[in-house]
């Protein structure tokens, strides 16, 4: 899967299934402060990625990325 | 004594979604039952149902408070929205007034149902325990509106929310707290219904929806499932008086009762007289004060026949001279407004109080359709089938729950 891909998949979750504002949906973005994602939105986010990406992030390992690209980078990591 | 009086409500039930439609419903003894083929195809004996549309709350709502609400989550957020607007409740007062918040509901079996059999394969949404348990209603109706005072689930099954209307009657009186939202919802879906249909409890009137709940009549057969969400503010007179609040009514009495009888599942006259009695003697009235009783009867088969019993011991006690029940000339009217309804259960008891003031701002007594052979146990009453137009002062509103708990609530025009 191509970075593009990953981000395209990502940004789809985020603005489908967490309404978050697709304006403010930049790799720079900070998860919490910028997007306002919750602790049970992370929980959200690490289903998505064990459907999506087929691996199941570590217990809290969202909650400590700070930005969108920190995400991004985490699954093309561990994909 | 410090007086407590409704300065806001709201409805969505099977009959309207806003305060206008019910009134209308009610006047014209208009049903909101309908018969849902689903129901059988899914295996309830009942396909019988209030007919309560889940609301589309996606436009004021946003994903975080919408993800953590079931159906009667959403009805109550519409029925609280309401009561809060009608009653000027803003944020700037909520956020120099703690408000509580007493709600009546279950918890949503609907929502967890589907993954009891294949937990393991299946990834549940960290919403979900918002969703299911029994306080979700509350929890979420408090976060949503910003409220800062007592929080708390009245389950007292069919008699919850009428449960929740009397503590907060005493919260308010003993000045710990000067407003309270209060209410139930109830959902309507056909999970919620299973454990009720297998206890043989709903009519089985399928083909006849409009007629099935027939309460008080010799040929009722079981409750309707209704549902939805009604809510009420309640407030200290002095502060909605300073607040130029418009007053819709006074509670003065809460009385309740527990039957502590060995058959859970049995209704008793004892029960429900001791609870109407106790609120009759909290709001220092007697029986012939009373204008209009709205009737718990949800009829069933027990339920109409104890509830008429501890009627005609409260409002025609039995002549030791003559051996006659008939001594009261001044019995009130009565009439179960689950005749139109179905059973609102967890909400019955707030609907039933917004529809008893409703009758009370509007002056008419909304009638007990369906009613054709009347039961002998209530023929002495003056039961209401057709629409009756009359001052209404002061109402007793009756609410039993399944396991034997009582709770009677008196309603005084100010």
């Amino acid at each position: 899967m191509t970075t593009q891909e990953i981000q395209e998949k990502v940004n789809a979750f985020l603005t489908d299934r967490l309404e978050y504002e697709p304006s403010a949906i930049t790799p720079e973005a900070e998860l919490k402060r910028d997007l306002g994602m919750t602790s049970l939105d992370a929980v959200e986010t690490s289903i998505f990625i064990k459907r999506t990406f087929g691996f199941q992030p570590e217990r809290g390992a969202i909650k400590t990325l700070v930005t969108l690209q920190d995400l991004y980078d985490y699954i093309a990591r561990n994909i | 004594m410090r007086r407590v009086v409704v300065t806001g409500m709201g409805i969505w039930s099977c009959i309207g979604q806003d305060l206008l439609t019910v009134t209308e419903s009610l006047r014209q003894g208009r049903s909101g039952i309908v018969f849902d083929s689903k129901r059988i195809e899914y295996g309830l004996q009942s396909g019988l149902v209030g007919n309560v549309p889940i609301p589309n709350v996606k436009a004021e709502l946003q994903r975080y408070f919408r993800d953590k609400m079931s159906d009667d989550g959403m009805y109550a957020y519409c029925a609280a929205k309401q009561a809060l607007t009608f009653a000027h409740v803003t944020d700037k007062y909520l956020l120099k007034n703690s408000m509580g918040i007493l709600w009546g509901n279950d918890g949503n079996p609907s929502e967890i149902s589907h993954f009891y059999t294949d937990y393991k394969n299946i990834e549940l949404s960290p919403s979900l325990f918002y969703r299911y348990h029994t306080s979700s209603t509350t929890s979420n109706l408090a976060n949503i509106f910003g409220l800062h005072g007592i929080s708390l689930t009245i389950e007292a099954a069919c008699a919850s929310s009428s449960h929740a209307i009397g503590l907060a009657l005493m919260f308010i009186r003993t000045g710990m707290q000067d407003t309270i939202l209060v209410g139930g919802s109830c959902s309507t879906n056909k999970e919620s219904a299973v454990a009720i249909d297998a206890a043989t409890a709903l009519s089985l009137r399928n083909n006849d929806p409009l007629h099935a709940s027939r309460p008080f009549d010799k040929d009722r057969d079981g409750f309707v499932l209704g549902g939805g969400a009604a809510a009420l503010v309640l407030e200290e007179y002095e502060h909605a008086v300073e607040r130029g609040a418009t007053i819709l009514a006074e509670v003065c009495g809460y009385g309740f009762s527990s039957n502590g009888i060995e058959e859970i599942s049995m209704p008793s006259a004892e029960g429900e007289y001791i609870a109407m009695k106790r609120a009759l003697d909290d709001a220092g009235l007697q029986p012939s004060d009373i204008d209009y009783v709205n009737a718990h009867a949800t009829s069933t088969i027990a339920g109409d026949i104890e509830e008429a019993k501890a009627l005609t011991r409260l409002f025609a006690p039995p002549n030791p001279s003559s051996g006659s029940s008939e001594t009261s000339a001044s019995s009130p009217y009565i009439s179960s407004t689950k005749s139109m309804t179905g059973h609102e259960n967890w909400m019955a008891g707030a609907s039933e109080a917004v529809y008893s003031i409703l009758m009370m701002q509007n002056g008419f007594v909304a009638p007990n359709i369906n009613l054709e052979n009347v039961i002998d146990e209530a023929k002495d009453f003056n039961i209401v089938r057709e629409t009756i137009y009359t001052p209404i002062r002061t109402v007793l509103s009756n609410s039993s729950g399944m396991g034997g708990t009582n709770s009677a609530l008196v309603f005084r025009k100010i």
